[in-house]
């Protein structure tokens, strides 16, 4: 079965969840607990790295898609790096560039952050 | 009595000999005759009299089985009637005899009375055997009904061999026969069980009816032998039956006061024997009535009543465990889910799933509410069982206050899988003894089967429910497809349409706006199944009803993107490609709002419109019509324009390979020489021969507009 996991490191102002193997309906779950927990403790500044993730489906999307307007409303962001050339064609196809961020790397979306 | 034609041959057979042995025994006393040889073959000749007789009276009885007590009864009864006779025919014929001490009737009335009164007593002897077997008969145990047929055996040899008494190593052997019979009475103590049977109030009847029988036999054990009154009376018509009256008096003595102290000895434990039959009972009858009822409320119901009065328990209660469900976003999505999920551990649970209490006896919900029984939880999951005993025990689980002394919760599993925990209280600290729990674990496995069954046969209700629903969302969802694609002289059309599962989110829709325009439009709603239907049936409402009105593609895409996105949940969306063709000029005028490119082959060579634009739901209506792009193109003969979803491309192999957009446009390319019809099949042939029976992840839907 496909695996994932979030890993999830703090860095200055912001905070980097490092996504790994596969993104779907199944394990789309555990991505929305890495946000609810991030937004519990209060950090709105969010660098999620693509660099590990395999595949993403729309379920995957959607958990994107469900926070963002309430993390932008506290004046914070999410800002997408990283994305292997499959994911960011996924991304790219649907107009996701218009609404969020998008960087080869995450030092661009820290230096971003630190430099609001 | 059957009166039937061998039953009469027996009596007629034995009044005969009675005459006979009356006329021998008149001369007898007339001449006072005492041959003794002729005496023996008297005797002997005397016993054929009473096989007959007994062979009437055994044929009489009641051949039905009775039950202890009703036998005892029966032996009262004929035991009294005996004891009555030999009393007062003793009485009557008292010292009416001669001077030597042995009875001899004096004249033919004596006689008449001396030979009744051997028929009639040797009758009873007769049928107060057969009661007697009756009782040694109740239970199949074949040393027992040995043991009773010995004594009769013996008994009877030293009935016959007393016929010979005359001489004195017959009597001797006559006299060992005896002592042997007597000593195998005795042994019938160990044949007794049907007293351990008996409820308690039962054996103080059985006693009370064994004290009567000992007094009654032993009073006519007394009374028969040879130099009693009764006895010298039979003596004088029969030795042998004399004897083995004798006998059988002695064993129905000695049995019925064994049988007195034995019941005695058993009257105490019959309280405990009597629960031990009550468990039993109930665990026959819960087995019978959870394993034959579908329906969980009852089974479950059942089970907590049964086990409380059983095991006279203070409380009972049954917690069931639901299954952990993903929910959350995934499952508002629509995407479709593959059962329940698990926890780690396959069968094993442990408290993060959730315990809902299903069914209580003597407590509620809102009692046990009160108290959080995750330490009993926690260890049930991992052992077996957990018994608390005292209050120390009650304190270590956290459960201080409870309103019970001892508990115990053993878990409800079968086949290697739990449903849930069995609880058990009582008022008492240290209530749960090793039968105890015996007991309540016999019961939960029963309980825990018949509830797995059940929990299963509604599933598959449902399950059944459920494919039925399907399969008519199914062919609605058929209805909304449209039926053919126009085909002119100028262009022709085709298009496939496949569901991953019964019902899709792919949308394909075509309408003919006037003589000249056509509209045709492709979308995908994301996730899959029944909420991914709906959006798609929504979709062709508003493609009927405002593709017309509107003045170009992107003005579409724009009211498109306004009339789902209030219905659309905060993390779904819809992509959508949407074609304007002008059927004289050929120019087709597209949008893309975030689906896949636009194929279009053009002599023999690919190229993808990839127009700006968002999906549906994904940007705010403003920034959305601020993207979202036209483009215009101008077909040329042999042209083919293919708009597809995403469910081409992710179709896998068995190895997990995906189809992928080279294989796909490299197909389309070519294939772009065939019609519209043959394109279509090609394709279909491709994505059958690459999947190999795979499953598709996605919905499939490939619409094909060719030139002409």
């Amino acid at each position: 079965m496909n695996e994932f996991k979030v890993l999830t490191k703090d860095s200055g102002n912001a905070v980097v969840m490092e996504l790994h193997g596969f993104l779907d309906a199944h394990t789309a779950p555990e991505l929305e607990k890495s946000f609810t927990e991030l937004i519990g403790e209060g950090k709105f500044n969010i660098v999620v790295n693509f660099d590990s993730l395999n595949y993403i489906s729309s379920a995957g999307l959607g958990v994107f898609m469900a926070y963002i307007d309430e993390i932008r409303s506290k004046h914070g962001d999410i800002k997408l790096t990283n994305m292997q050339q499959k994911v960011y064609h996924v991304f790219d196809l649907l107009g996701f560039p218009f609404l969020y961020e998008i960087y080869k790397d995450q030092d661009e979306a820290l230096k971003k952050f630190s430099a609001q | 009595m059957r009166i039937n034609f061998r039953n009469s041959l027996y009596l007629i057979s034995a009044g005969a000999i009675a005459v006979v042995l009356l006329i021998y025994d008149w001369i007898r006393i007339t001449i006072s005759l005492e041959d003794p040889v002729l005496n023996t073959l008297r005797d002997l000749f005397s016993i054929i009299a009473f096989v007959f007789l007994y062979a009437v009276v055994n044929s009489w009885r009641d051949k039905k089985q009775l039950k202890p007590l009703e036998s005892l009864r029966r032996l009262v009864a004929y035991g009294f009637f005996s004891a009555a006779i030999i009393s007062t025919w003793g009485i009557i014929l008292e010292n009416k005899g001669n001077v030597s001490g042995k009875f001899v009737p004096q004249n033919i009335m004596q006689l008449l009375a001396t030979t009744a009164f051997a028929f009639g007593i040797c009758t009873f002897v007769m049928i107060l055997l057969i009661y007697m077997a009756g009782i040694i008969y109740i239970k199949p145990d074949k040393k027992v009904r040995r043991r009773f047929e010995f004594f009769i055996g013996f008994a009877i040899a030293s009935a016959v061999l007393s016929a010979f008494k005359a001489s004195t190593f017959m009597g001797t052997l006559a006299e060992i026969a005896f002592v042997i019979a007597i000593v195998i009475s005795v042994f019938h103590i160990v044949s007794m069980n049907w007293i351990v049977f008996l409820s308690r109030k039962e054996k103080y009847k059985s006693l009370a009816h064994s004290f009567f029988l000992i007094v009654l036999f032993g009073y006519s054990f007394a009374s028969i032998g040879p130099a009693d009154l009764a006895g010298g009376v039979l003596q004088f018509f029969s030795v042998p039956m004399q004897e083995f009256s004798k006998t059988v008096f002695l064993f129905l003595t000695i049995y019925f006061s064994l049988a007195f102290i034995v019941t005695t000895f058993h009257i105490p434990t019959s309280g405990v024997f009597e629960k031990k039959k009550r468990e039993l009972d109930s665990y026959q009858n819960l087995s019978k009535v959870i394993t034959n009822v579908m329906d969980t409320s009852e089974v479950l119901n059942n089970t907590v009543s049964v086990v409380g009065t059983v095991t006279q328990a203070n409380k009972v209660w049954i917690e069931l465990i639901s299954e952990n469900k993903n929910s959350g976003l995934a499952d508002l999505n629509g995407e479709v889910q593959d059962g329940t999920k698990k926890s780690e551990k396959d069968g094993h649970r442990d408290s993060r799933d959730s315990f809902n209490i299903s069914a209580t006896y003597r407590t509620s919900q809102y009692e046990l509410s009160a108290f959080d029984f995750d330490k009993v939880r926690d260890v049930v999951c991992t052992a077996n069982r957990i018994i608390i005993q005292d209050a120390d025990d009650f304190a270590k689980y956290e459960l201080k206050d409870f309103p019970a002394k001892s508990l115990m919760a053993v878990p409800l599993a079968a086949h290697d899988e739990s449903v849930g925990i069995l609880y058990v209280t009582n008022d008492m600290p240290y209530a749960f003894d090793e039968e105890e729990i015996s007991t309540v674990s016999a019961f939960a496995d029963t309980a825990a089967v018949a509830i797995q069954n059940s929990l299963l046969f509604t599933k598959s209700i449902e399950n059944e429910r459920l494919q039925h629903e399907m399969r008519i969302a199914h062919e609605m969802q058929l209805k909304l497809l449209p039926t053919r694609f126009p085909s002119t002289e100028k262009f022709e059309t085709d298009f496939l349409a496949f569901p991953a599962f019964e019902v899709g989110g792919d949308y394909i829709d075509f309408l003919e706006i006037d003589d000249r325009r056509f509209a045709f439009t492709v979308g995908d709603v994301s996730g899959k199944g029944t909420s991914a239907a709906f959006y798609m049936a929504y979709l062709k409402g508003v493609f009927q009803s405002r593709s017309a009105s509107a003045k170009s593609p992107a003005e579409f895409m724009v009211a498109a993107n306004e009339a789902v996105e209030n219905t659309l949940q905060k993390n779904s969306f819809i992509t959508l490609i949407y074609g304007m063709l002008d059927s004289q000029t050929g120019e087709v005028t597209l949008a893309r709002a975030g689906h896949t490119p636009a194929v279009l082959i053009t002599g023999g060579s690919i190229e993808l419109i990839k127009s700006s634009g968002s999906a549906l739901g994904i940007e705010r209506p403003d920034d959305f019509q601020k993207h979202i792009e036209e483009e215009k193109i101008s077909l040329r003969s042999g042209d083919t324009l293919v708009f597809y979803t995403d469910g081409v491309t992710d179709q896998r192999d068995p190895d997990g390979n995906e189809f992928g957009e080279e294989r796909f446009y490299d197909l389309l390319k070519t294939l772009s020489a065939g019609t519209a019809t043959e394109i279509k099949g090609g394709i279909i042939r491709a994505l059958a021969e690459f999947s190999q029976g795979t499953d598709a992840v996605d919905d499939t839907t490939v619409l094909i507009l060719k030139w002409k």
